[in-house]
């Protein structure tokens, strides 16, 4: 089982397996409840934006080489509509900078309204071995609630399509993405999507509980009473019925959010979620790399949002970023629980020792107890520390509780 | 114009029952205006006026009418505001007719507005002509409504004009009989000029005008005339009269109407009522009736966003030249931040006002529930008003409060008599007296606690009388009562704005119901937000709004990392001040929670 999995000491970021995020920012349409980097295109330019690619790449990889890549995530946007030439070209430039590793899971973001047949084919046969493909609801009423492009019929011919490159060992594994407690949908609602999902045959889902993020159109629409705010009960109750639910089809939570068979949790994922190293290419894009001017643990930057911006900088063989900070370990603390408390696995204080040092660690060991013993659902197995399934619908309080430095005191955090 | 040709009248109706349309044709039929210059409802000029079938601000008309006598007569229509917040500029409109027109719905029949300006009317020995309108309605009803008429009013409808207003029925016998029946005005010309402010309004090139009446002498353009209440002299420098066209006179004879130009620049220096006399040649006595106008209900306007004050503080000043009725001044509220005070004649004042800001400026308000005035006698023997039930002193400073009572005329079918009494009953209501107008009509008076009508008292009314309950109002005095402060705490803090002074007997249950009442309109937090009431520094009522049962962050990828970890450190600084500070989000409709009763 995952969480079972052997422990090893986190390493230097510089010696780890790289993974790799690229961003394409385009979609055909952009959702109400979207807040990522994505601009709505019909025609995105996707030659000029793979050569810049390759352009940021060159200028992001003089000062760091990892053994090896683990994971490759093109993610968007709707990186389906970059077509197979262009990810295969990005995958032949990564090669030349470091080797992928046997295992290496390649992941393409797709959309079931932005594919046409036999696209997933050609991508695999670029290189792609894993698909992502967002479904979100299963309801065609639904699906126009929630402002997606595309209807139930077009992700059944995908879903279709995935599961029939799965029989033949093209893709090695695929999820779906599913919304959850938007308005409209019951319990009868979430088990009818997630049936006709799972009927598919996916190791992989992601289920998301429906937030509604600041400016964005649908919290305008929240503010103005033009939708129902999403129903925090039902939420509540859905998040703690998911397990049961999938279940039957063998899927566990090893995420808040996602649910795997074993050994399809998403290896590129578990990069972020354990503190590992990423580079990120792209627009937009967030990447945590090695510090080399050896200040830090490592280095957190994230590129300008805008593609027009982005692509100009890159023009001019410049890199684009909007942010760049350096992480030290008080705050590499913060980052590795906010994370690492969301996997099943939880964290292992003693892997955390060489990057964090003793006494962060050995602080956090001791307010956990106290936190366990005072009754929160956590759970403290030799030096593992993870939230119960019990605990996850109130997990940000209880990372709040774990890292309360201001001292108020564990039977306040701890009271229900 | 000799004074014998001339006739000041009004019309008296209950609103919807046709005054404007009325006044409509009367205009087209004296030739004052074309009928493809005519716009329904001439006469009310604000869009408001027009949608709300109410008139606000009042408009003097001058129209020539040949009779069938043959003689060409001057008639001044004088169109008065139509709601009760607006008694006293209905007396003021009423005075400088000679007679009125009591336009009664033939459908409908009497109801109660129509019958507290026929009494001002009767008060002011104004000549009444009745006039049943909209007799073509299937459902009108004449004979009965004549009879309703003669009960209840007391005045013969032997010559009762019927009229269809709408398709122009009537109108010309209206016109012979006000010719007939209404008498010229009264009046010495060689006398010491009297003139009677009966409106104002302002206009930026112009300044305030001034719509005036003349009883005795003669207003020449150039005159030094003198307001007497407000002891300001100005200079006549322009008089108009409406036809409704703005026409330039040179003077104004007694019996006339019209409107002063003396570039006044503020309305608050015209009071309606005041007499005008010349200052070398003045006047020896006042024309009788002047009061000062009064506020009655006040409340606190703030802006949602605190960038918008100054803008609403424009708004204000700008409003305010326009309507010398109300009030204004700056306010600082805990939970609210800075807004305004103001003050109305009424809540349809209040809400026209509100309305207006919205509308005209953009604004977005949170309004805090109506108030009326209490006044407050304290222990040291000082005594004061206040208008924000947060200004109240506590129990061991203060000796007595008084609040505001009136008495209210309830017209109604004779059936709904049990639900109307147990409604008065409910808000501390005196019964006065019942009478029958006819078998099936009633009238009944209470004497009522104002802070008991002001909020919903009249849609109640509605409801319990499908619709055919009628009320007006008038302010009689203050009462001493066992009035207690109501205060509620959210997050175990007070919040001013939402305090209120009720009667001690109901205090208990009124905190149970408005803390049961919050509990659902404020939304869920992140922490449990306990809602309380309290008397003093005594807790009478307790609920909890339930934190938010989910607590977790949907997704969380390598982008989002950065931003989720400056969330929780944004978490940790605000945790502690979250719990002390009352940080919760309050939505309008818990303000005015405060004092609906249902």
């Amino acid at each position: 089982m995952s969480h079972d999995r052997t422990s090893v000491a986190l390493a230097p970021l510089a010696d780890d397996r790289a993974a790799v995020y690229v961003h394409f920012p385009w979609c055909l349409h952009r959702c109400a409840y979207c807040d990522f980097a994505t601009t709505a295109r019909h025609d995105p330019p996707g030659d000029a934006y793979r050569a810049l690619i390759l352009r940021e790449l060159a200028l992001r990889t003089t000062a760091w080489r990892p053994s090896e890549i683990g994971s490759v995530f093109f993610g968007g946007g709707t990186p389906s509509l970059w077509g197979p030439a262009n990810i295969a070209a990005v995958l032949n430039a990564l090669t030349a900078w470091s080797p992928l590793s046997h295992d290496c899971e390649i992941t393409l973001e797709a959309n079931p309204g932005a594919l046409e047949s036999g696209d997933l084919t050609s991508y695999t046969a670029a290189g792609i071995n894993r698909v992502s493909i967002g479904v979100q609801a299963a309801d065609d009423t639904r699906l126009r609630a929630l402002d997606r492009l595309h209807d139930a019929a077009a992700a059944r011919t995908t879903l279709r399509e995935i599961a029939a490159l799965l029989a033949s060992g093209a893709l090695h594994s695929a999820s779906a993405d599913l919304l959850f407690g938007a308005p409209g949908q019951g319990f009868p609602e979430l088990e009818h999507d997630l049936a006709e999902v799972m009927a598919y045959g996916l190791p992989h889902l992601s289920a998301y509980a429906l937030t509604v993020e600041d400016g964005t159109p649908l919290a305008k629409m929240v503010a103005r009473g033009l939708a129902p705010p999403p129903d925090d009960d039902l939420q509540s109750d859905m998040l703690e019925a998911l397990p049961a639910l999938l279940a039957p089809w063998g899927l566990d939570r090893y995420e808040v959010s996602n649910f795997a068979k074993p050994g399809h949790e998403s290896r590129h994922n578990l990069v972020y979620w354990r503190g590992g190293p990423y580079l990120a290419l792209g627009v937009g894009a967030h990447g945590f790399v090695p510090d080399s001017a050896g200040a830090g643990i490592g280095l957190r930057y994230d590129n300008v949002r805008s593609s027009a911006l982005w692509m100009a900088r890159l023009a001019d063989d410049v890199l684009a970023e909007a942010h760049r900070e350096t992480i030290g370990a008080a705050i590499h603390r913060d980052e590795l629980m906010l994370t690492g408390l969301r996997l099943r696995e939880g964290i292992d204080l003693a892997a955390w020792r060489p990057r964090l040092g003793a006494e962060i660690c050995d602080a956090l060991r001791v307010r956990a107890q106290l936190l366990c013993d005072a009754g929160a659902p956590l759970r403290l197995n030799g030096t593992r520390l993870s939230v119960t399934q019990a605990g996850t619908v109130q997990l940000d309080r209880w990372l709040l509780a774990l890292l309360d430095d201001a001292g108020s005191t564990v039977s306040e955090a701890a009271r229900p | 114009m000799q004074a014998d040709k001339i006739r000041n009248f009004c019309i008296i109706a209950h609103i919807d029952h046709g005054k404007s349309t009325i006044a409509d044709r009367i205009l087209e039929l004296t030739g004052a205006v074309d009928a493809r210059d005519m716009q329904a409802q001439y006469l009310d000029s604000m869009d408001l006026e027009r949608e709300r079938g109410i008139t606000i601000k009042s408009q003097a008309v001058r129209l020539h009418y040949t009779a069938d006598d043959g003689e060409t007569y001057e008639l001044h229509l004088i169109d008065t505001p139509g709601h009760v917040d607006f008694g006293y500029e209905v007396s003021r409109s009423l005075a400088a007719c000679e007679g009125a027109l009591l336009v009664v719905d033939a459908a409908q029949g009497v109801e109660a507005q129509t019958l507290a300006n026929v009494y001002l009317a009767i008060d002011a020995d104004l000549t009444l002509i009745p006039v049943l309108n909209k007799i073509d309605l299937p459902s009108a009803r004449p004979v009965e409504v004549c009879a309703e008429i003669e009960d209840g009013i007391g005045i013969d409808t032997a010559n009762a004009i019927p009229t269809s207003a709408k398709n122009g029925v009537g109108i010309k016998e209206i016109l012979e009989a006000v010719v007939k029946l209404i008498p010229s005005p009264k009046g010495d010309p060689d006398a010491p000029l009297r003139a009677m402010i009966f409106d104002s309004s302002y206009d930026a090139y112009r300044g305030v005008l001034v719509q005036v009446r003349v009883f005795d002498g003669t207003l020449r353009k150039g005159d030094k005339v003198r307001f007497m209440q407000s002891m300001q002299d100005y200079e006549l420098l322009e008089i108009r009269v409406h036809t409704p066209k703005v026409v330039v006179v040179d003077e104004l004879r007694y019996g006339q109407v019209g409107v002063l130009v003396c570039g006044i620049k503020q309305i608050q220096d015209v009071k309606v009522g005041d007499t005008v006399t010349h200052t070398k040649r003045r006047a020896t006595e006042l024309l009788p009736g002047f009061k000062e106008v009064q506020q009655m209900v006040y409340c606190g306007i703030f802006p949602i966003e605190s960038v918008d004050y100054a803008v609403l503080r424009d708004a204000l000043s700008k409003l305010a030249l326009n309507d010398s009725s109300f009030s204004w001044e700056p306010e600082t509220s805990g939970a609210l931040g800075f807004g305004f005070r103001c003050g109305f004649l009424g809540l349809l004042h209040m809400e026209v006002i509100q309305e207006r800001l919205e509308r005209e400026y953009g604004l977005d308000l949170i309004t805090t529930a109506p108030s009326v005035v209490y006044r407050c006698e304290m222990v040291d023997g000082s005594e004061f008003e206040l208008s924000n039930p947060g200004d109240l002193p506590d129990a061991d400073r203060r000796l007595s409060v008084s609040e505001p009572y009136v008495r209210c005329t309830v017209h109604t079918p004779a059936k709904f008599i049990g639900a109307i009494v147990k409604l008065c009953t409910d808000r501390r209501g005196i019964q006065k007296d019942m009478r029958y107008l006819s078998e099936s009509r009633v009238v009944i008076q209470y004497e009522l606690p104002l802070a008991e009508i002001i909020y919903d008292f009249f849609d109640r009314l509605k409801t319990v009388t499908r619709g055919y309950g009628s009320l007006d109002y008038e302010m009689i005095d203050f009462r001493k009562g066992k009035l207690v402060k109501l205060d509620i705490l959210v997050n175990s803090e007070p919040v001013d704005a939402l305090s209120l002074i009720v009667h001690a007997d109901t205090a208990y249950d009124r905190g149970r119901d408005l803390v049961a009442k919050l509990r659902k309109l404020i939304p869920r937090q992140q922490f449990d937000v306990p809602i309380q009431a309290a008397l003093g520094s005594k807790i009478i009522s307790r609920e909890t709004i339930k934190a938010l049962r989910k607590d977790v962050t949907a997704k969380c990828y390598g982008g989002d990392i950065s931003r989720k970890r400056k969330l929780l450190e944004k978490q940790k600084r605000g945790k502690k001040r979250m719990k002390s500070v009352g940080n919760v989000e309050i939505p309008q409709s818990a303000f005015l929670a405060v004092l609906s009763t249902d």
